[in-house]
């Protein structure tokens, strides 16, 4: 699992935590009922407090990404996955659609923008 | 026990030119408290008045329920003490001491000691006084931790430690508290060992305990914005927290509630060090008033 | 002091005397002592010319330098605890700050000197016993004792443990010594001043045969008693909360 806290960062601590592992859920790169990080182990590793650690999986399983089973450990959850995946689309989106108002508002033409998409989704076609 | 391995309540000491008012808090078991202040701000004197070598004005002292005073000697086998110098006697040899620490303690642990001596690389028979600084910092922790403590209290245990030891003692430190029994109480000026294992921030100030807060809440309720002078305005000055005008801009600790009275700063999640500083500086601004 | 109370002074002590120095010393003077005593005992008790009738005074004599020579390194040896565990009261509070985090109450320290002046008068009244059955035992072989002479001793021991008593509680332990030196020594000159004075008449010094011999003993013994009580009770009355251990608090 690869997160990067960054502590320069605008968000506090605990939840760059939650959402670098919700996105790593989310992109497949913790799998289903995969056993997650102990509380401990996560702090030591990313050099943070329990409490940071705590916080980000306490709010994840409240958010229904992960359940932990006593005496066992902490795992990923699957079943609304594919539920969570299209909100976060959605939230992804929101923010996207905020980001090209506002190049609107700053005069960038459409053809700009155009060019810009079809380099991320058309690959080397275009180089 | 009640789940509190130390509790403060109302302590108090006045010394000819400095008051300790009314200190409080908890420490929860297996948590790390990060003690914070300036110099002379109080956070000696606590620890002090902790480990019952200056006499108190007032207040209570509670160690896993029990009182530091009435039931020092229960209370002391609890407690492994790391000074900010070094308390050994320079004349003997760390065999010698651990001796002593072996007819003191209860519950002394000779070869978790030996173990220790080991790792560190921390001579039996040379004379303490011939040992660096950094080794006798060791020594000290490698005592406080070999008579199995509830309650770790070090006075700037890493001061003196090259940045490779630091690290190691922090990983020892997170280990100590895993099994969510144990305690540590951490006052230093080095902030950043606090970011990296603090779970509670104590901040004390002039002698008054200001904050007392988890790492979380404290990343919720507070952020550093940063910007150009411009964005600072005569409305949302009064929100700032020890603002600092610089050459480049300004920039402040704000409630985080208060995010929208700005516009157009850079935000940041404030660390320990930022919560310190700019906490020392609004109160350097409020008490020259 | 309770029992609890004395188990933990002697663990202090116990604790305290990696520090010192001198921690041993004491008992090596101790065995130098016996050794002398034995001599002098062999040297009475075997029969001896009358010219060498002084050698039973002179054993009361020589009790009293076993006694300087206890106290001293005791006094030495609780100065150097007592600088390893006090020094907060002259400024540097190193050792001082370990044996606070150390499992010890303040009131140990105290009750830990009044342990070592018990084992100074301890030693000190077995020296005063042995001093006073040589003189009875060379009297009953016909010796000439100045009975007044040991009866004498007896009472300056009694002083210098009064005084090393109240220096002990008072935390001075230089004070004791000096003290117990100068007694001790002003004394020992006295005694040979009246060995040199053969005509000097036993009755001016019969007031003080009481306190020679067999009463000489009880009369020693209770007086160490009753200045172990004192010391005692003044530990009971002292506050002794916290360590103290810097000067502004």
């Amino acid at each position: 699992m690869n997160l990067f806290i960054n502590a320069a960062g605008d968000k506090p601590m605990y939840e760059q935590v939650k959402d670098g592992i919700k996105e790593a859920i989310l992109s497949g790169e913790l799998k289903a009922h995969q056993l997650m990080p102990s509380v401990r182990q996560l702090a030591a590793d990313l050099n943070v407090s329990m409490i940071t650690t705590k916080r980000a999986y306490s709010d994840l399983e409240r958010d229904g990404l992960i359940y932990t089973v006593a005496g066992k450990g902490t795992f990923v959850k699957t079943e609304d996955i594919g539920m969570l995946q299209e909100k976060h689309i959605g939230e992804v989106m929101e923010q996207f659609i905020r980001q090209a108002e506002e190049l609107k508002r700053l005069g960038v033409p459409i053809e700009r923008l155009d060019n810009e998409m079809k380099k991320i989704y058309g690959g080397n076609d275009n180089e | 026990m009640n789940n509190m391995i130390l509790s403060i309540n109302g302590l108090a000491k006045s010394y000819k030119d400095f008051t300790l008012k009314d200190a409080s808090f908890e420490i929860e078991q297996g948590t790390v408290m990060g003690l914070i202040g300036q110099n002379g701000a109080g956070k000696t004197t606590i620890i002090r008045l902790i480990m019952n070598m200056i006499n108190r004005d007032g207040g209570t002292v509670k160690v896993c329920g029990l009182d530091n005073i009435n039931d020092e000697i229960a209370v002391k086998n609890k407690i492994g003490y790391v000074s900010d110098e070094s308390f050994f006697f320079y004349a003997t040899t760390l065999a010698r001491t651990a001796k002593a620490c072996s007819y003191a303690y209860d519950n002394w642990d000779a070869d978790k000691f030996a173990d220790f001596l080991k790792k560190w690389e921390l001579p039996e028979k040379k004379k303490i006084a011939a040992l660096s600084k950094g080794m006798q910092t060791k020594a000290m922790l490698a005592v406080a931790l070999s008579h199995n403590p509830e309650l770790l209290i070090l006075d700037e245990p890493t001061a003196g430690l090259d940045p490779v030891a630091r690290i190691e003692i922090l990983d020892l430190l997170r280990d100590f508290v895993s099994d969510g029994k144990r305690s540590v109480l951490f006052s230093t000026h080095i902030t950043g060992d606090l970011d990296k294992i603090a779970d509670v921030i104590t901040l004390i100030i002039d002698g008054q305990i200001r904050e007392s807060m988890s790492i979380d809440a404290i990343e919720d309720r507070y952020a550093v914005i940063s910007g150009a002078s411009s964005k600072l305005t005569s409305e949302n000055e009064k929100y700032t927290i020890g603002l600092r005008e610089l050459n480049t801009g300004f920039e402040s600790l704000i409630l985080r509630e208060n995010l929208s009275k700005f516009e157009g700063v850079s935000v940041k999640n404030p660390n320990v060090e930022n919560l310190l500083t700019f906490s020392i500086w609004q109160n350097r601004k409020e008490s020259s008033k | 002091m309770t029992m609890v109370q004395r188990k933990r002074a002697v663990k202090l002590q116990k604790t305290m005397y990696l520090y010192s120095k001198f921690g041993r010393a004491w008992l090596l003077m101790l065995l130098v002592a016996v050794l002398q005593i034995t001599i002098i005992t062999i040297a009475s008790i075997a029969g001896l010319n009358d010219g060498e009738c002084m050698i039973a005074p002179a054993s009361a004599m020589f009790t009293f330098v076993q006694f300087l020579v206890c106290m001293f390194p005791i006094g030495v040896d609780n100065d150097i605890n007592e600088r390893v565990t006090q020094d907060a009261y002259h400024g540097s509070v190193m050792p001082a700050k370990f044996m606070c985090s150390l499992p010890f109450e303040a009131r140990d320290l105290l009750n830990f000197k009044i342990i070592m002046w018990e084992k100074a008068a301890a030693v000190n009244v077995l020296f005063v016993t042995i001093g006073h059955i040589i003189s009875l035992i060379a009297e009953s072989r016909g010796y000439m004792v100045y009975r007044g002479a040991s009866g004498l001793f007896t009472i300056m021991a009694i002083i210098t443990e009064i005084i090393c008593i109240i220096a002990f509680l008072l935390k001075n332990n230089i004070l004791s010594i000096f003290f117990g030196a100068f007694i001790g020594f002003s004394f020992a000159f006295a005694c040979d001043i009246m060995d040199e004075l053969s005509d000097m008449s036993p009755d001016a010094m019969s007031s003080l045969k009481i306190f020679s011999g067999v009463s000489g003993i009880i009369i020693y013994i209770a007086a160490t008693l009753i200045i172990a009580i004192v010391g005692e009770l003044y530990i009971k009355r002292k506050k002794n909360v916290s360590w103290n251990m810097f000067k502004k608090g």
